[in-house]
């Protein structure tokens, strides 16, 4: 089965407010893995990709983290984008 | 209704300390927050601010009298992952997942299938003969299907690498709202 490729992890580190959110999103939106209706709810704000909840939207900060999946003819990835601020 | 408070009336009656459940992050941004060991407060509640770090594969299953877990083995599979297993073990899956000319009628965008006279017609619809198949199966008739001419896993799964839609984009549950799987896993929802 496909799980048989190679199996990359990557996780964005950094401070509030460095962008790792949108960092993350625009490597989704730039490698095709970001469905188009995912993509119009994110209203052009390609962190909220990541940042699903209704307070990470209205704070505009990651409050916890958040995994998002894909793949490449070579390899699959799981990202995951973690918050920048001490819990 | 069923899946949020007939869900936590089973797991109160069964007195449960955990359910396992097949959802993925990579179905839904919401969903994309979940632990592989979801704490639930009293009453079944999620809050994603009270959920506990999983370092490598350990799990904290501490819990108090109220208080539950919600089990996600499958976290980090992808829709395509799930289609290759049942691929190589060969397991039977609903007929619905698979393409066929079926009567269908086209609401707000969504193609819903007329299974019976369940689905009451309003004006100006039309039910005709589409070929399609569904990517996800929530109750009838909230599940909308995707056009399809993909008759088997192979093509399935090609049909996938090719979608530039999401594999929930035809649960109309989702749609209720910015922040719908969100309140509804706060409810109590899987």
């Amino acid at each position: 089965m496909a799980a048989e490729k190679k199996l990359l992890r990557i996780v964005a580190c950094g401070s509030v407010d460095d962008g790792k959110s949108s960092l993350l999103g625009r490597l989704l939106a730039e490698t095709g893995s970001a469905p188009d209706d995912e993509l119009a709810a994110c209203e052009g704000d390609l962190s909220r990709l990541f940042d699903g909840l209704e307070a990470e939207r209205e704070q505009g900060i990651t409050i916890d983290v958040a995994y998002r999946y894909f793949e490449t003819a070579a390899a699959k990835f799981i990202v995951a984008d973690a918050p920048g601020h001490e819990q | 209704m069923w899946k949020t408070d007939g869900l936590r009336q089973a797991l109160d009656a069964g007195r449960f300390d955990a359910a396992f459940g097949g959802a993925r992050r990579d179905e839904e941004r919401v969903r994309a927050k979940e632990r592989i060991f979801s704490f639930r407060a009293a009453g079944h509640r999620w809050d994603p601010k009270r959920q506990r770090p999983e370092l490598w594969n350990l799990y904290n299953a501490r819990k108090g009298g109220e208080e539950s877990f919600r089990i996600f083995p499958l976290s980090n599979w992808t829709e395509r992952d799930v289609w290759a297993y049942v691929a190589a073990e060969g397991i039977e899956v609903s007929e619905l997942y698979f393409a066929a000319p079926r009567p269908t009628v086209e609401r707000d965008g969504t193609l819903l299938m007329v299974e019976d006279d369940r689905l009451k017609l309003t004006a100006g619809e039309r039910v005709e003969e589409r070929w399609i198949r569904f990517r996800t199966l929530g109750c009838y008739p909230l599940s909308g299907a995707v056009e399809s001419r993909a008759t088997a896993i192979d093509a399935l799964l090609e049909e996938m690498r090719l979608s530039r839609a999401s594999e929930r984009q035809g649960r109309l549950i989702d749609r209720d709202g910015a922040a719908a799987m969100e309140r509804k896993k706060r409810e109590g929802y899987f």
